[in-house]
């Protein structure tokens, strides 16, 4: 099983899980689950994606950890400074410079260096033998980053689980989740689900235990698929393809 | 004295205009604009693809390669490990799980507007076929013929009636109504199918009889709220949004035609269409160019298809409603080109008229009185010229063109392929049943029961099929699922074939039929040939592939037989029979031009060279 996280940083999470038009990002939440995404705790100390990793407050042994553990390599793109040391195994890379880079850049550069970090997702992704990947971008333009998710999506395979998280440097704006397996059922809207949460719950689904100092727990556990049945829709089966094809006046 | 520079290409497309209508009118003085294009002399002839169709031509004049090398070969397409048949213009790829299936465009190579795109030079390119999903250029793009409507498909319409014993017929829902002829009635409208809908997402609609006599008012939550319809009428647009999920909708536009009101309501409503302003999937690139453009037009047709011909082929609307209905897609078409031409200042513009060509198909029976599509059809003698009053529309357009052209820009006005009649059909399942190269399963004889979607064949006693409306396959051991034919036998097999089609007669009317059908090398060449249909069959005018056959049927009776649909003109016949007709503002080389020419000669006339896979040669 591999696991992506997409972090996006500094972006108001409402006004992404409200967007219609990202409709990759509406499939997943369609087919998994999402909601807010609360801090650890100090109205002080915004959620980082140090608790992220860690289900922490502080630096602590995070997930690559545990993945290390199990013999399974990480890659961390353009994490912030300070939150992501070598993983025990696999790679910590600087695609484009860390995110936040100063307002002094522009929109531009900034829309550059996004493509570029998913561009370097996708090689290494493709080029190298990966368990757990996590990558920050900066989040300008949902359109943009919708399609780019959906491409980086395309090459994830048939069992792996996806995170996006939407964290804000202010402690005072709120932000959300949304994740989504290939065999994980949907689970619609979760509430009170905090940042020190998300490491044990990627764990759990991997069949790894939680970091070893976790304050936070598997919010899925003892919760009901509201669709067993549900998730993405298949292609499409031969009566629909028929339909696809019957008012083409051509064949009558 | 030479001419200056050309700083603007601008390309009007006029679907399927027949050079033998053309030339008479052209004489006649009907078509004054073109006349000023060709001066004294007879239209141009272009050489149209193999097969003659839209989809495969318009990929070629975009690429300037064969089909071969551009991987469009027919409307239709088979998966060869599944035999399963599917649409040629564009595929669904489902990635990921996790991702809802994709369209990926059929339609590969290099085109006019990727090296305009390279060399910095805008375009700006109005629904060409097999453009969705939309090509990334400089410039601006909308999809055309290809994009699907809001169900996924060519275009499926809605039939609302109380009567308890109709039923639906091609491409369409049919949905009952609870109609005591004075109370409203709770009705809707069939949106895009869903995991939790199969069937499809409603729309709530209620129908209100007003006042005034043969007048419905549509109430709904849509936009607008209330709509007023007027028997015989089509309507204006009615915008809709389809929940697909707590998350996820959908926007479309439809339009009702009010078949009758009392005493009982009968009503049509078209397919749904993207809408515009917030497409399901982009239908223009950059995505917002289709809103900005409903934003000044006002909403439009966005499917591929935008004539209603089934509505037509259904006999739910008549002649002049099918037309009314074209006079709106000619007057959207016209206000897109007006604002865009009104724009251009350098490089090139091409949008296509489909309209001729969707009329031609419907109504080419009243061309000919001896038809058998007109059996049993009552005559109407003012159709006799509905035809010949498109190819007039098209003039206008063309005289719209001239309003921006100035002595920096070089006009091209084209057409795709000709037309002709289509009498008779062919079963050409049946005929490679009757030489013993096609076996059906045991149990099964030919007609309805073999099924259609090629599912009454036995694979393992079949050497060759047919689907599509250009040929026939092999089926070659290591590409079909399960291949009978040795590759080193498929070349042999497919020369003995061709040798035995070529010169097939209907005996019933004296005539050839097949006037030759051709190996796939003798045809094509480059990266997708192994694609193509194993032979082509090229169809004297006047004949053409089943119906049954097109879509992998096996029909019995007689091999040729009358075809009586209202679908009662075509193209799909030997490429040589129906070439398009070529005009241009400049002088240009008149004798065997190609549409393969079209692409260097665009290239050539703005200072790009022509792509190294191109094959044609600049005709100016």
């Amino acid at each position: 099983m591999k696991i992506l996280v997409i972090g996006l940083e500094g972006s108001a999470a409402d006004v992404w899980l409200q967007d219609e038009r990202l409709t990759t990002l509406r499939g997943l939440m369609e087919a998994g689950c999402y909601g807010p995404l609360e801090g650890a705790g100090s109205p002080t100390s915004p959620p980082s994606w140090t608790c992220l990793a860690t289900s922490r407050p502080i630096q602590a042994p995070a997930i690559w950890d545990r993945v290390a553990a199990a013999n399974g390599r990480s890659i961390l793109i353009d994490l912030p400074a300070g939150v992501a040391p070598q993983p025990a195994a696999g790679l910590s890379i600087v695609a484009t410079g860390a995110t936040g880079a100063s307002s002094d850049d522009g929109a531009d550069s900034l829309l550059d260096a996004s493509r570029k970090r998913f561009e370097a997702v996708r090689r290494l992704m493709t080029e190298e033998s990966w368990d757990y990947m996590q990558v920050v971008d900066d989040g300008i333009d949902r359109l943009r980053l919708d399609q780019e998710i959906a491409r980086t999506l395309e090459l994830l395979g048939d069992d792996a689980i996806v995170l996006i998280a939407f964290l804000h440097p202010d402690p005072t704006t709120r932000g959300a989740f949304i994740l989504a397996g290939t065999q994980l059922p949907p689970f619609g809207a979760i509430d009170g689900v905090r940042v020190l949460d998300v490491a044990p719950t990627l764990l759990a689904l991997a069949d790894l235990p939680p970091p070893p100092q976790a304050d936070g727990r598997d919010f899925l556990e003892g919760r009901e698929p509201t669709d067993p049945a549900g998730g993405v829709p298949g292609l499409d089966d031969d009566e629909l393809v028929r339909e696809r094809l019957r008012g083409l006046g051509y064949i009558g | 004295m030479s001419s200056p520079p050309i700083r603007k290409v601008v390309v009007v497309g006029l679907d399927g205009l027949e050079p033998s209508i053309v030339d008479p009118m052209l004489a006649r003085g009907e078509l004054p604009n073109l006349a000023r294009l060709s001066g004294a002399a007879a239209a141009a002839r272009v050489a149209t693809t193999a097969p003659a169709q839209t989809p495969v031509a318009w990929s070629s004049f975009a690429t300037g390669m064969n089909p071969g090398g551009h991987g469009v070969f027919d409307f239709l397409r088979r998966d060869p490990g599944t035999y399963r048949i599917d649409s040629g213009l564009n595929r669904y790829e489902q990635k990921s799980a996790l991702l809802p299936p994709r369209a990926v465009n059929q339609r590969q190579g290099e085109t006019i507007w990727d090296r305009l795109t390279a060399a910095g030079l805008p375009s700006t390119i109005l629904r060409c076929p097999c453009a969705y999903p939309p090509d990334r250029l400089r410039g601006s793009l909308l999809g055309g013929m290809g994009v699907p409507d809001l169900r996924g498909g060519f275009g499926t319409s809605s039939y609302y009636t109380s009567e308890s014993d109709a039923s639906a017929r091609e491409a369409e829902n049919l949905v009952r109504l609870v109609d005591d002829g004075r109370s409203p009635i709770d009705t809707f409208l069939m949106g895009p199918r869903s995991p939790k809908a199969r069937d499809g997402v409603r729309f709530d609609l209620r129908l209100v009889r007003g006042a005034e006599p043969g007048v419905l008012t549509i109430r709904s939550a849509g936009e607008p709220r209330e709509l007023h319809v007027r028997e015989g009428e089509w309507s204006g647009w009615l915008r809709v949004k389809f929940k697909l999920g707590p998350l996820q909708s959908a926007r479309g536009g439809v339009r009702f035609l009010l078949l009758r009101r009392d005493p009982t309501v009968v009503l049509y409503a078209s397919p749904v269409n993207f809408d515009p302003a917030a497409p399901l999937f982009p239908i223009s690139h950059p995505p917002e160019f289709a809103r900005e453009l409903a934003d000044e037009i006002g909403t439009y047709h966005t499917a591929g298809f935008v004539e209603d011909h089934n509505g037509l082929i259904n006999e739910r609307i008549s002649e002049e409603q099918f037309l009314a209905q074209c006079d709106d897609a000619w007057r959207e078409r016209r206000a897109m080109m007006e604002r865009e031409l009104s724009r251009l200042d350098s490089g090139l513009f091409y949008c296509l008229f489909d309209t001729p060509d969707r009329v031609q198909h419907m109504l080419w029976r009243f061309r000919e009185p001896d038809h058998p599509a007109n059996r049993g059809r009552e005559p109407n003698p003012a159709l006799a010229g509905a035809v010949e009053d498109q190819y007039r529309k098209g003039d206008e357009v063309v005289g719209q063109a001239l309003d921006h052209v100035d002595d920096r820009t070089l006009l091209i006005v084209l057409s795709d392929h000709g037309f002709t009649g289509f009498q008779r059909q062919f079963h050409l399942n049946s005929w490679l049943l009757r030489e013993g190269l096609l076996a059906l399963k045991s149990d099964l004889s030919p007609g309805d029961a073999a099924g259609d979607f090629l599912q009454g064949i036995d694979w393992d006693r079949t050497a060759a099929y047919a689907m599509g409306l250009g040929g026939l396959f092999l089926n070659l051991q290591g590409r079909e699922g399960r291949g009978t034919v040795r590759p080193e036998d498929a070349d042999a097999l497919r020369k003995s074939i061709a040798e035995k089609l070529t010169g097939v007669r209907d005996e019933e009317r004296g005539r050839i039929a097949v006037r030759s059908a051709r190996p796939r090398d003798a045809v094509y060449s480059g990266p997708f040939v192994d694609e193509a249909p194993d032979v082509v069959v090229d169809f004297a005018p006047g004949h053409r592939v089943s119906w049954s056959s097109s879509m992998g049927g096996v029909a019995d009776g007689p091999l040729h037989e009358d075809n009586t649909r209202k679908w009662s003109g075509d193209h799909c016949v030997d490429p040589s029979a129906v070439p398009g007709v070529l005009f241009m503002n400049r002088p240009f080389r008149r004798d065997d031009a190609s549409l393969l020419d079209l692409a260097p000669t665009i290239l050539s006339a703005l200072g790009v060279d022509k792509g190294p896979r191109m094959e044609g040669e600049s005709l100016t």
